[in-house]
Order: structure tokens, then C-alpha cells, then sequence
């Protein structure tokens, strides 16, 4: 027997235990659970939701204008309301506008990638949820005085987690390029961004080219009002 | 002979290559368990923008119900009170008290992973967490590791055993968080070596 026989077998061999095996491992439904139409449905419902959410967010920042408004004519009618106060924990919970210096962060998928097949969760040439709750901690770390991903204010509840492939930040859809924006002390939040240390999966990834991860430092940065709602029906003050 | 032994080649490059994708697969399922997020469906998603949703509307009616109590006279002042005792509760200044849960993790695991656990604490509905006594406020200076590997929140150093106090929802919360494929699953997959335990509580406070 030659050594062409051999390796024919051989190579024969191995490409049908490698397609044997794939095929018995493999997990795709031999039957679709869902006719094409039930799947197109539930798209349909999911934007409609997100459409609901848009209106939703935007009331709410506009109600919000129209609280202050009214405050406003309150407080130059009266001395007795503590406005200071009211003025400054709106501003320690993200209901003010915050301008100033800061940088902006653009994280951003693969080349030629979409998000659509929403069981990939775990590739490395797409963004995570958690590269992003790792910038926004690290910008915290670095005494940010405001945060926003895609225009969406963090607050310290707020989560950032993932659907599938869907980045939700505030429980809202965000989609890539990933613009993470924060206001402070630009020079302190830039040094702690390029430790790579502390960013140790991003910059690998970004070294494979598998993701983008760029810094840019930007001298003026307005970053709006949290626009969500502010949950306190459990918590109750402690009486002095 | 010579038949038998294409069949022999045959059978161990079949045999041999059946173990290299048992190999990859068992790979694959390793950096699965590692992963620090979990999967969900198309259904979760919706789930989630429908109490979203719910949640926002509720913020409007508020919202509005505010606005118009600030445009009556009699009733400004009281609203305008009203709206600084909610948001001292979320400043983080003054001590508070509710329902929640307490966890305690005993064991050494890395900054992302407790990023991870508060994070999924606040996705699951709490309305404030502490981490050994220390309040996650926007004001609080994010979490750091120092160079022999130690964390540190807000300028503190934190030891195991970590205890995170979340208050909420007591039952949902727990039942979130140790769901399959929630945070205590995935880390316990992560590193088995660590103990962690919930425990419901009718009342904790926060200083």
C-alpha cells in the first residue's frame, strides 16, 4: 500500500469523523419551533416597545424642564421651600445638565459583523455589556463627574447589562458604535484608560483588531439629564 | 490484509478526529462558563422592555401629578418637600431602611466580578446596594484593584468575607440572582472554590 493510499484514508477519515461528530453535536432544531411569521411578530412587538420607550424617555425629560419651570415660580414667591437643597441633589443624582471637559470613548464591533443572531453572545469580535460597565468603572474610578453611553446618563442604578447580542443600558436598546462620554478631570480618566491592566480583554481584542477601542479627548462635553425613572418605594429615611 | 488495514486507518483517523471536536466543543463550554454575561432570548428581551415600559409610565404619572401640584399654590410647597424626601432617599447622604437581601461571599475573586454582582443587583430591581458598608451612589469613587491585588471602593479596602446588602424587592431579588444562569450561577461555575449564600431580610439599613 503507498503512502498516497494512506493518506487518502487518513484524510478521508478525519473529515468524516469531524463531520460526524459536529452532526451529533449538533444543537440546531431539526424542526423550526416558530413559523417565520410568529418570529416576524415578535419582532414587530419588540419595536413596538421600543418606539413606546423613545416617547416614553422623552416625556420624561420634558416633564422634568416643566417641574423646573414650575419650581422656578414657586421659588420667587416664597423663601420658604430649602431650593438650594432640591438644586443640589438633583444634581448628585443625575438630573441636571452636566458641560465641561472630558473625552469621549468609541467602542465599536468587528469589521462585517451584525448583531442579528442573537445567541453569539460570547464573541470576542463583538462588543460585551461588560467592556462597557468596565470603562464606566474605571471612569468612575477616575472621579467622573458625569457618565453617558449613546447619549444615555449613568447613574449609580443604572445597569448595563446584555440581551443576546442587545446592549441594554437603563434596561434601553443601545446599538454600536459605543460612545461612552464622561466629564472630569480629562488627564486622570485618560491615564487609567490606557492602563492596560486594568483593561487587560479590551486591549487584546483590540490588538487582534477583533473590536475597535479608541480614546479622544474633547474640551467641551454636554451631557444630558437621566431620563428613566427614579424607583424609591422601598427605601425609607431613618428618623434622627 | 490490506483491506484491513484501510479499515484500521480509517477507524482511528474517524476515532481521532471525533476527539478533537469532543476537545473543542469541551473548550468552547469552559470559556462559556467564564463568560460575564448571560444568554437570554428574544422573550427576556420583550419582558424586560414591557416592565421598562411599565416602569416609565409610572415616572410620567408622577412627573405629572408633580407638575401639576407645583402649579397649584396651596399645594407647591408640600410637593416641592415631598420631591427633596425622594431624592435624599437615592442621594446617598442620610441613613435609610427596606426589605432586601443580604449575600455573603467568602473567597477571592477578581474587581469585574463584584462590577458584575452590583450591576446585576440593580438590574434585578434594588433600589440601593452596599458593598461592606459602603453605598453605591453616583458620588461613590468606582472600583479599583491595587497592585497586590486587593479591591478598593471609595478610598476603602475591601476583605472577604463581601457583604452585599441590596434593598428591594426581597423575594424577586433573590430568586433573580440565583436563577440559572444569573450571577450567582455564573460564578460559582467560575470559581468553585468560593461559598456565597442570600439571605432575605425584612429590614436593612444603610448609613
Amino acid at each position: 500500500m503507498t503512502r498516497s493510499y494512506v493518506a487518502t484514508f487518513m484524510i478521508t477519515g478525519l473529515v468524516a469523523g469531524t463531520l460526524l461528530t459536529w452532526q451529533f453535536l449538533s444543537k440546531a432544531p431539526l424542526k423550526l419551533n416558530f413559523p417565520s411569521d410568529e418570529i416576524k411578530a415578535k419582532e414587530d412587538l419588540l419595536k413596538s416597545y421600543l418606539d413606546e420607550q423613545s416617547y416614553l424617555m422623552s416625556k420624561i425629560v420634558s416633564l422634568r424642564k416643566d417641574v423646573e419651570t414650575a419650581q422656578s415660580k414657586v421659588e420667587t414667591g416664597t423663601q420658604t421651600a430649602n431650593f438650594s437643597l432640591l438644586d443640589e441633589l438633583k444634581r448628585n443624582i443625575g438630573l441636571t445638565v452636566i458641560s465641561g471637559p472630558g473625552l469621549e470613548v468609541t467602542l465599536d464591533d468587528g469589521h462585517f459583523l451584525t448583531r442579528e443572531d442573537r445567541t453569539e453572545v460570547n464573541n470576542t469580535n463583538l462588543v460585551q455589556a461588560s467592556d462597557l460597565r468596565d470603562v464606566v468603572n474605571i471612569l468612575n474610578a477616575a472621579r467622573a463627574d458625569a457618565i453617558s453611553i449613546n447619549d444615555q446618563r449613568i447613574i449609580a442604578t443604572s445597569p448595563i447589562s446584555s440581551v443576546g447580542t442587545t446592549i441594554m443600558v437603563n434596561n434601553s436598546h443601545i446599538a454600536p458604535p459605543f460612545v461612552i462620554s464622561a466629564i472630569g478631570d480629562t488627564n486622570m480618566m485618560v491615564e487609567r484608560l490606557l492602563n492596560k491592566n486594568l483593561l487587560l480583554d479590551i486591549y487584546t481584542r483590540r490588538a487582534k483588531s477583533n473590536i475597535g477601542f479608541e480614546i479622544m479627548k474633547k474640551s467641551g462635553i454636554t451631557i444630558g439629564i437621566y431620563n428613566g425613572d427614579l424607583k424609591s418605594n422601598y427605601l425609607n429615611l431613618v428618623k434622627k | 490484509m490490506i483491506l484491513e488495514r484501510k479499515i484500521f486507518i480509517l477507524g482511528t483517523a474517524t476515532l481521532l478526529s471525533f476527539f478533537v471536536v469532543i476537545q473543542m466543543n469541551s473548550f468552547d463550554r469552559v470559556n462559556n462558563s467564564f463568560q460575564r454575561d448571560n444568554k437570554s432570548n428574544i422573550f427576556q428581551e420583550i419582558k424586560i422592555l414591557k416592565e421598562k415600559n411599565e416602569d416609565l409610565k409610572s415616572e410620567v404619572n408622577d412627573l405629572e401629578s408633580n407638575v401639576e401640584q407645583l402649579n397649584d399654590q396651596s399645594k407647591a410647597l408640600n410637593a416641592i418637600q415631598d420631591e427633596i424626601n425622594e431624592y435624599t432617599k437615592l442621594n446617598g447622604r442620610t441613613s435609610i431602611f427596606g426589605p432586601g437581601v443580604t449575600v455573603i461571599i467568602d473567597g477571592k475573586f477578581s474587581t469585574p466580578w463584584m462590577i458584575d454582582i452590583v450591576n446585576e443587583f440593580f438590574n434585578s430591581g434594588s433600589q440601593a446596594v452596599s458593598v461592606n458598608g459602603i453605598r453605591i451612589v453616583n458620588q461613590t469613587v468606582g472600583f479599583d484593584t491595587l497592585p497586590k491585588g486587593q479591591m478598593l471602593v471609595n478610598g476603602s479596602i475591601l476583605t472577604a468575607p463581601y457583604i452585599i446588602n441590596a434593598i428591594g424587592e426581597s423575594s424577586t431579588l433573590a430568586t433573580l440572582i440565583q436563577s440559572p444562569g444569573g450571577i450567582f450561577d455564573r460564578l460559582k461555575k467560575s470559581l468553585p472554590e468560593i461559598k456565597a449564600s442570600i439571605t432575605t431580610k425584612d429590614i436593612i439599613q444603610m448609613d
